[in-house]
């Protein structure tokens, strides 16, 4: 019998399998088999991808995005954080929390968006300010924890442009360091934070109306039925992807 | 040649002596820095993973499982024990005594009993998961004490006697005697083991490891699959860190995933997740150290007997010089003029404890720091008192001839600690702090405040003299830009970015010019493992004899360049110039590599280096073990709740002897980060096993290393001004390890605090002082 | 979502995914049926209905640390200390009451402060109190396709006193050895309707009852360390754990009322 992933609220039942695609135009895909979420720009639909696919997994394996690291697979080093984001109540804006990709399941990024730490420099190759301080102030020593470190600071600077140590402390409780101490990464995020705060804030004008896209209708069901507009398919077939080396760039960059 | 470049030249240069950022930083920030996970993989790579031992000690049935029943296993495509390793089953660095596959017996659980190969990670895991082994459990050895009762060791004993210990201890005014324990540590390296196994054609194979010591994997895969050690492959461009971690036990898995891509023909990776790499891998040995001490009213140490016993799990792996460190540091800073010392290595059904940042020299310090604070309480006194009444003297003013050596025979030549502790005493401002946390305590009830100042003494070289020795690989290209190759490895360091510097003074260039590839056997052969902090000076040394010969080619080629003589030639930061006056022309760095290049002279040189000096036999722990000395000191400050046991840094100072620094902000980072990694061993980090000798803390849910918010804002790190007396590059000295021991003044300060609750009574508390730990010390000292 | 949950009542909830993706990762664990309510609005929301808050089912940790900031800051600073930014972003209330870990860290504060639970099956809902839902270790009274729709808390009233403190082995992000938290009315020097809650000590999060009987009508002064030992004594049972003996546990345990208890008088005395 197959099983459901069902993305409350609405009737879409992820079904298991399905290929993987990445499209520049908004694909007014209907079908509900699918997980749709905005990456850069783009809309990323991953049709029938194992339920339980940690959004990690799927990150590193079929987008070959290798910044996120797996450190622990259970959400308590952060060496997998990543930002989510979702469209505010007015619509004109993408709120984030940071979240440990490692824990969390693929079918749960459905209508949101996603930031990984390729997400974050710029295609003329500037850094965001959390990065460049990062670099200045000498704040990784293997390297290995510092993409869930930016982006866990990253995330607090989109609300938060004047923390006190105590607050970057606090935003970086969720991330292990084994090298550094810490204390270098502090004093980096202190100096980014000097910058103007726009410019700490993620690049996502182009996230917006693509959220809008793919936001599924809420449905209001009577008690009775039970949508089930599921394909009948086999739990474990994996899935066929478009095969990309490095993160989708766009191409010839500007 | 021996002796690097001469010095003068290195510092017109300057590129040594900068903070120069880390090679990588960029890229580690931007998440495109490549560990081996993030190689693309080849098609056809296929997963494996390791089937574990359940029980601590038993006798395999058969080979242990049950072949058809996990081939029987979705995604599965074959399993390998012991049996189909054609060659030597061995993964143990010194001592072959290691099988990588458990052979007829297993000695720990967790041990690797097979290995699962299967077209997805998750079907190779799983499989690994449900895989039953068939064994006959037999009675388990978990414990020091256990060891100690049955006698059971990896390797025989090893002492020192130094004077008349017995005879000094019984006439002796005051006498202690006492037991204290250090616990285990896991190294949580954020990036877990991994190998990435890739056959070539001809029987030739691959292997990427993240790894510290390439070589030895190759040597050992080699012999398991009886193939010429040039035909084995291993390259490491970096790790997500190490620390003593990925020396020797790399192997445990590189073993298992080449003998997988050899049988099959195919890439195999093996990468294990967080609780299988804490489950099977080596930890820092925990010790038991019996002490019997005699001294005067003064707290002059006159004579000690120490007992060490150690565990050191089921094999020997670094048990040996781990231990013999731990000997070699029962003095730290002080003379000890009569002394008694025996290492027990104990035998247990445990992991193979294995190197960790110090090597047995912390373990060594905390019996000698506890000896300290024991007599300090004893007598009334300020434990810094007792510090500065014991530290070695020169013998012109002690009068004592021996009173500048250790008790291994070592005449120290550059002891500095009594200078530093000066100046650290000064910049932490230790007597105000003292008054003031005295006040608090006086005042406050609940809340005590410790405060603790604790030098170290820390010895350079690998006390196995072959390994004292390193290679390089300088080539440099037509268009001026130069491949540094070396033997060490780079962990997160600095390494490569302070060879990058040494390279560039040395040949003249500048440094972004200059690239540091990825470790490879086929490039330096027969490397050491990047270790006892030699990393920097060994390989440094052999960069610096790859760059004369080719500094010496450039300048005659530079000088017909410039139409003047070699004498006045001079190539600093990528310019060539004269300095007779004779011209003043000025030829770029990547002009002068052409015209070597036309003018047929070669561009590639290899250096080597061994270390000069040391003659030590480690049978008899007795002679000149180290090239040099590395001095440090911390005064920690803490606050204490006694009613919880919870404990807070208030504030740290540091002065730390790096010699002269190749890169500052690179040995500040190093200080740091050993600071806080030796907090985390002496105070939150604890490994639990129950009583079948499972291990159940496997994970950072229930292992916990510090994170930001145990680091107070109060933490200064200062350099005590000083060159290397040995001619190591730049007059540098060595930091991987040393600044580990800092953190000794952060338990002892927890020490002062819980003394605190009862002034005058002696504080008995092992490490780790965790909260539980920091209250029953509370709690006993008030019934004491 | 209550009728799929009716049709597929073996499906797995998924909301923080805190636990659910541990159980994936280390365990293999592959449920049949998944229902995420991350995009259930009507569990996503915090309603205040004057004398208490109700909080829906999926609203994350992060939404209620901010919320109880002013009216219950020990609860707050609990919350701070055992997730950390990521996971309090998407863990639950919800989830880790129905977790039922026994030292699942908000219980003890939420039992103190007399919460209770709405639950849900198809259409029909009750109310259960926090104190009732436990009957076992993980084990609680939901029934097949049951499931939690809401947390209402109590908001803070005058002269209420809440204090919790967490006791963990690292300060920082780390699972308790035990929290305790006690909630009281002061009456002059009395303290009345005394609640004491703890992990850590019995196979679910529990009120302690003798302790509180001890404190119930009392000034702080007439709490003794030796009345609260053998209270804890007869509430429950020694057990050494993981994470710590059933030495330091108790002790702690004990220390802490006493420490609140100080504490509040203290205060009192102050103002």
């Amino acid at each position: 019998m197959i099983g459901h992933f069902y993305v409350g609220a609405t009737d879409v039942v992820v079904a298991p399998r399905a290929s993987i695609t990445l499209s520049r135009k908004p694909l007014m895909t209907q079908v509900t088999n699918t997980v749709r979420f905005v990456l850069d720009g783009e809309i990323v639909e991953a049709q029938g991808v194992r339920r339980t696919t940690t959004v990690l997994d799927y990150l590193r394996e079929d987008l070959q995005r290798t910044g996120t690291k797996e450190g622990c697979a259970e959400g308590d080093c952060g060496a997998c954080v990543i930002m989510i984001g979702e469209l505010n109540e007015a619509g004109d804006a993408v709120e984030y929390k940071p979240v440990n990709s490692c824990i969390q399941l693929l079918p749960a990024l459905d209508g949101k968006s996603v930031k990984t730490v390729e997400s974050l420099k710029k295609s003329d190759g500037r850094l965001h300010p959390v990065q460049a301080a990062m670099v200045e102030c000498h704040g990784s020593q293997c390297g290995f924890c510092t993409p869930g470190i930016v982006m866990s600071l990253t995330n607090m600077v989109q609300t938060n442009t004047t923390p006190t140590r105590k607050d970057v402390a606090d935003a970086l409780s969720g991330n292990l360091c084994r090298c550094t101490g810490y204390i270098p990464i502090i004093d980096a995020t202190l100096k980014a934070c000097s910058q103007p705060a726009a410019d700490l804030k993620v690049d996502d004008k182009a996230d917006v109306p693509l959220l809008k896209e793919i936001r599924r209708p809420s449905i209001q069901r009577s008690a009775s039925t039970v949508t089930s507009s599921c394909n009948p398919l086999c739990g474990h077939a994996r899935a066929v992807s478009l095969f990309r080396l490095q993160p989708l760039k766009k191409w010839p960059p500007t | 040649m021996n002796a690097p470049t001469d010095i003068k030249n290195l510092l017109k240069a300057g590129h040594q002596g900068q903070e120069i950022i880390h090679e990588s930083a960029h890229l580690h920030v931007t998440g495109e820095a490549d560990y081996t996970d993030d190689i693309p993989e080849q098609r056809g790579t296929l997963y494996a993973a390791i089937i574990k031992s359940p029980v601590a000690h038993g006798e395999l049935i058969g080979e242990g499982i049950d072949r058809d029943a996990i081939l029987a296993m979705h995604g599965v495509i074959a399993v390998f024990t012991a049996k189909d390793i054609p060659g030597e089953n061995n993964c143990g660095p010194i001592i072959h005594d290691d099988p990588f596959l458990a052979e007829g017996k297993v000695e720990f659980l967790g041990q690797a009993v097979a290995v699962v190969v299967a077209r997805d990670m998750l079907y190779a895991r799983e499989a690994a998961h449900k895989a039953v082994v068939n064994v006959k459990e037999l009675p388990a050895i978990l414990t020091i004490e256990q060891a100690m009762q049955a006698q059971q060791f990896v390797m025989p004993a090893k002492g020192i006697t130094r004077g008349n210990p017995a005879g000094v201890l019984a006439s002796a005014p005051r006498r202690i005697s006492g037991v204290t324990e250090c616990g285990q540590q896991e190294q949580f390296y954020l990036e877990g083991h991994i190998s990435y196994a890739v056959p070539r054609e001809d029987g030739q194979l691959t292997l990427y490891v993240s790894t510290q010591h390439p070589d030895g994997n190759r040597r050992e895969a080699a012999s398991a699959l009886n193939l010429n050690t040039a035909d084995v492959e291993v390259i490491c461009r970096r790790m997500g860190g190490a620390f003593g971690g990925k020396e020797g036990n790399a192997s445990i898995f590189s073993q298992s995933a080449a003998l997988a891509a050899h049988k099959l023909n195919r890439p195999v990776k093996l990468r294990v997740n967080r609780d299988d790499d804490m489950m099977i891998t080596g930890k820092r040995h925990d010790f038991r150290i019996k002490y019997d001490i005699g001294f005067d009213e003064e707290g002059h140490i006159l004579a000690a007997d120490f007992e060490l016993a150690s565990r050191c799990g089921y094999s020997c792996d670094f048990s040996g010089p781990v231990n013999d460190r731990a000997v070699l540091h029962i003095d730290n800073c002080y003379y000890l003029p009569n002394l008694h010392i025996i290492s027990h290595r104990c035998k247990t059904n445990t992991q193979s404890a294995t190197a960790f940042r110090g090597f047995g020299g912390p373990q060594g310090m905390f019996g000698i720091e506890t000896v300290i604070e024991e007599i300090a309480t004893t007598l009334g006194k300020d434990p810094l008192e007792i510090r500065l009444k014991n530290l070695y003297r020169d013998p012109a003013v002690s009068g004592d001839a021996a009173s500048m050596t250790t008790q291994y025979g070592q005449q120290i030549e550059d002891f500095v600690a009594d200078k530093l502790i000066d100046q650290l005493k000064a910049e932490s401002q230790y007597s105000k702090r003292r008054e003031a946390v005295a006040a608090f305590n006086a005042s406050s009830r609940y809340r005590k405040r410790g405060l603790s100042l604790v030098p170290l003494k820390f010895g350079i070289s690998f006390t196995a003299t072959m390994l004292n020795q390193g290679g390089a690989l300088v080539n440099i290209y037509m268009d001026g830009s130069v491949v540094v190759n070396h033997g060490g490895t780079e962990m997160g360091q600095g390494l490569n970015t302070k060879m990058a510097q040494v390279a560039a003074d040395a040949l003249g260039a500048a440094v972004k010019v200059v690239r540091v590839t990825a470790t490879d056997t086929q490039k330096v052969p027969n490397a050491s493992a990047t270790a006892a902090s030699s990393g920097a000076d060994i390989n440094g040394a052999a960069v610096n004899n790859a760059c004369g010969p080719l500094r010496e080619r450039l300048t005659q080629v530079a000088a017909n360049m410039l139409g003047c003589a070699p004498d006045a030639v001079l190539i600093a930061n990528g310019e060539v110039k004269c300095t007779d006056g004779s011209t003043d022309k000025v030829v770029a760095w990547k002009d002068l590599a052409k015209q070597a290049w036309l003018d047929r002279v070669s561009l590639s040189s290899s250096g080597f280096y061994m270390t000069p000096d040391i003659a030590y036999d480690f049978t008899t722990l007795q002679g000149k073990a180290f090239y040099y000395y590395c001095y440090g000191a911390a005064v920690t400050e803490t606050e204490i709740d006694t009613r919880t046991g919870e404990w807070w840094l208030k504030g740290v100072d540091i002065v730390h002897d790096v010699g002269q620094s190749i890169n500052p902000a690179i040995d500040k980072g190093q200080i740091e980060g050993a600071y806080v990694q030796g907090m985390g061993w002496l105070t939150m980090e604890q490994i639990i096993w129950d009583k079948k000798g499972k291990l159940l803390t496997h994970g950072p849910s229930t292992y916990k290393i510090p994170v930001a918010g145990d680091i107070p804002a109060h933490f200064n790190v200062s350099f005590f001004e000083n060159q290397n007396v040995k001619p190591t590059p730049f007059r540098s000295k060595a930091v991987g390890e040393p600044p580990l021991m800092l953190a000794l003044s952060a338990y002892f300060s927890l020490r002062d605090a819980v003394g605190a609750v009862a002034p005058g009574k002696v504080v008995r508390m092992d490490a780790p002082a965790t909260p539980e730990c920091v209250l029953m010390a509370c709690e006993a000292i008030k019934r004491a | 979502m209550a009728a799929y949950l009716t049709a597929f009542p073996d499906t797995q909830l998924l909301a923080g995914s805190t636990e659910i993706g541990l159980q994936v990762n280390k365990q293999f664990s592959r449920p049949k049926h998944i229902c995420y309510l991350g995009n259930v609005k009507a569990l996503s929301t915090v309603k205040d209905e004057g004398s208490a808050w109700t909080i829906g089912a999926a609203v994350s940790l992060a939404t209620v640390e901010v919320l109880l900031a002013d009216a219950y800051p020990d609860f707050a600073e609990v919350l701070r200390r055992f997730g950390s930014p990521p996971i309090r972003s998407t863990a639950t209330l919800a989830g880790n009451i129905v977790n039922g870990s026994p030292i699942g860290d908000t219980m003890p504060c939420l039992l103190a402060l007399g919460a209770s639970l709405v639950l849900r099956k198809g259409k029909a809902t009750r109310t259960v109190m926090l104190e009732n839902f436990y009957t076992g270790m993980k084990q609680n009274v939901l029934q097949p396709s049951e499931f939690v729709e809401a947390i209402v808390l109590p908001k803070p009233v005058a002269n209420q006193v809440f204090r919790a403190h967490k006791i963990s082995k690292r300060f920082e992000q780390d699972i308790s050895a035990t929290c305790c938290a006690v909630s009281f009315m002061r009456t002059g020097d009395r303290m009345t309707q005394v609640k004491v809650a703890y992990n850590g000590l019995a196979p679910s999060p529990c009120r302690a009852p003798k302790i509180e009987v001890l404190l119930e009508g009392k000034s702080a002064t007439d709490v003794s360390a030796d009345a609260i030992d053998a209270a804890i004594a007869a509430s429950f049972t020694a057990r050494d754990g993981l994470r710590a003996t059933w030495a330091y546990r108790s002790l702690v345990a004990r220390n802490l009322v006493l420490q609140f208890v100080e504490e509040a008088a203290n205060a009192a005395q102050e103002a």
